[in-house]
């Protein structure tokens, strides 16, 4: 136990945990900072008990959750599970978001999919954590999270596409009109 | 619609501030040391004895276990640093007079050994004969503080045989050795014989073993000599006065040899 290891444990999950918490609470970076860091605070004082070899990222995967969890019970008086949290961008948080188009649109997309597909194709895409980290913190062994993560992908890929295609004839069909004026 | 690039833009875009991770490193690091007040002192012997055990490994294989055995490593070797390292740690675990005394006799076993080694490719290595000659005198300085008067006896006993030894093997390769190469052991022998004969007088007689007679023989084979005509005072030339020196005035002129 010395802090030399806590620091390496700070800048190995520090970004993941910040995407985590981003995107869970409207894009709002002030409230992202704040929740990160009771975050790590609250890591800080159970390093003693962390196994970097039992659990890896998962442990302070769990704890954010946690955290998370307790944040939106305190601010909507309403009980939330840890899981929940997972996926929570699907419906109170995202409709926050207005300042971020990207963001937006992927979480537009990203609503197609049903709540484990979004679950592995954050984990991997954003959050950016690898299958061996993945199998820890989902439970499930690393080949199975590969295939269903890339399925995931592939379908979020033709999701994308339809949306490219109907942004197009969106455009097309408000470009008909100017030609009949003319 | 990119899927690619969308992520791309969507990672760029919730990037934390490194400003803020900063801060709050320093936050976290304050708090570590009040929540973990002896964490650092934990870690500090940690990391000693890591290293330790590191320098513990990388001597007892490869490089280090040659080294430490090899006679032709010696002072200008690149392993040198290594053998020296390897005994000097040897030498800080021995608490006693009775074990420093031993592990000087050990040294000079080891300095003679190698003496020998380079003898018989005829090259006369200076440092190491000096070096199991200081052994020897270290050795001695270590037995004058042994209380029990029989174990004194007894490394002093060692000792003698070691000088003896010593003597032999040097009486062995002098002939072969070029005549500059015998002047300087000459001139060793001699400094050496001085102050060996400072360290034997303050033992008392039953505690001599060899060194009576061995120094007895070196003062009988000193012949009164005068100076070498055209000899100039450097280290393989001993000049009447340094000799006189070397003696403590018993004996005006000395030339060491058989």
């Amino acid at each position: 136990m010395n802090k030399r290891d806590f620091k390496r444990f700070y800048d190995k999950n520090y970004e993941r945990i910040y995407r985590f918490v981003f995107f869970r609470t409207g894009a709002d970076q002030d409230l992202a900072e704040d929740l990160v860091a009771e975050i790590f605070l609250k890591a800080l004082e159970k390093f003693h008990s962390y196994d970097p070899d039992k659990s890896e990222s998962a442990w302070i995967y769990t704890i954010a959750k946690n955290h998370l969890a307790n944040y939106f019970r305190s601010k909507y008086f309403r009980d939330v599970e840890p899981l929940d949290v997972e996926v929570w961008w699907q419906d109170e948080t995202w409709r926050f978001i207005d300042q971020e188009k990207d963001v937006q649109i992927f979480y537009g997309m990203l609503a197609k999919l049903n709540s484990k597909e979004q679950r592995l194709v954050t984990l991997k895409y954003i959050e950016g954590y690898n299958y061996k980290e993945m199998s820890k913190i989902v439970g499930k062994p690393v080949s199975a999270l590969r295939v269903a993560t890339h399925r995931a992908i592939a379908k979020l890929k033709k999701i994308a596409e339809n949306y490219e295609l109907k942004e197009i004839n969106q455009k097309s069909k408000s470009r008909q009109p100017a030609r009949e004026e003319i | 619609m990119n899927l690619k690039k969308l992520i791309k833009n969507l990672k760029a875009d919730s990037r934390p501030e490194k400003k803020y991770k900063k801060e709050l490193w320093r936050e976290l690091d304050r708090r570590f040391d009040e929540i973990y007040p002896g964490a650092v002192k934990q870690f500090l012997p940690r990391r000693a004895f890591v290293t330790a055990v590191v320098i513990v490994l990388l001597f007892g294989v490869g490089s280090g276990a040659y080294a430490y055995e090899s006679p032709e490593v010696v002072e200008g070797h690149p392993l040198h640093f290594l053998k020296d390292n390897i005994e000097k740690i040897e030498g800080s675990i021995k608490f006693t007079p009775e074990q420093r005394a031993a592990w000087h006799l050990k040294m000079q076993e080891r300095r003679l050994a190698e003496g020998e080694w380079f003898a018989e490719k005829n090259q006369v290595k200076k440092g190491v004969f000096e070096q199991g000659i200081n052994e020897m005198h270290s050795g001695l300085a270590e037995c004058q503080k042994i209380e029990a008067k029989e174990k004194r006896k007894q490394m002093l006993e060692k000792l003698s045989d070691m000088e003896k030894t010593q003597i032999e093997m040097l009486q062995k390769i002098k002939p072969e050795l070029p005549e500059y190469s015998q002047e300087m052991i000459d001139f060793m022998i001699a400094d050496h014989t001085r102050r060996l004969q400072e360290q034997v007088n303050l033992l008392a007689d039953d505690e001599r073993g060899n060194f009576a007679p061995i120094q007895d023989r070196r003062f009988r084979i000193m012949q009164i000599s005068p100076p070498m005509p055209g000899a100039s005072n450097s280290a393989e030339v001993i000049t009447a006065s340094d000799l006189g020196r070397f003696t403590g005035g018993n004996v005006r002129i000395i030339f060491i040899g058989n």
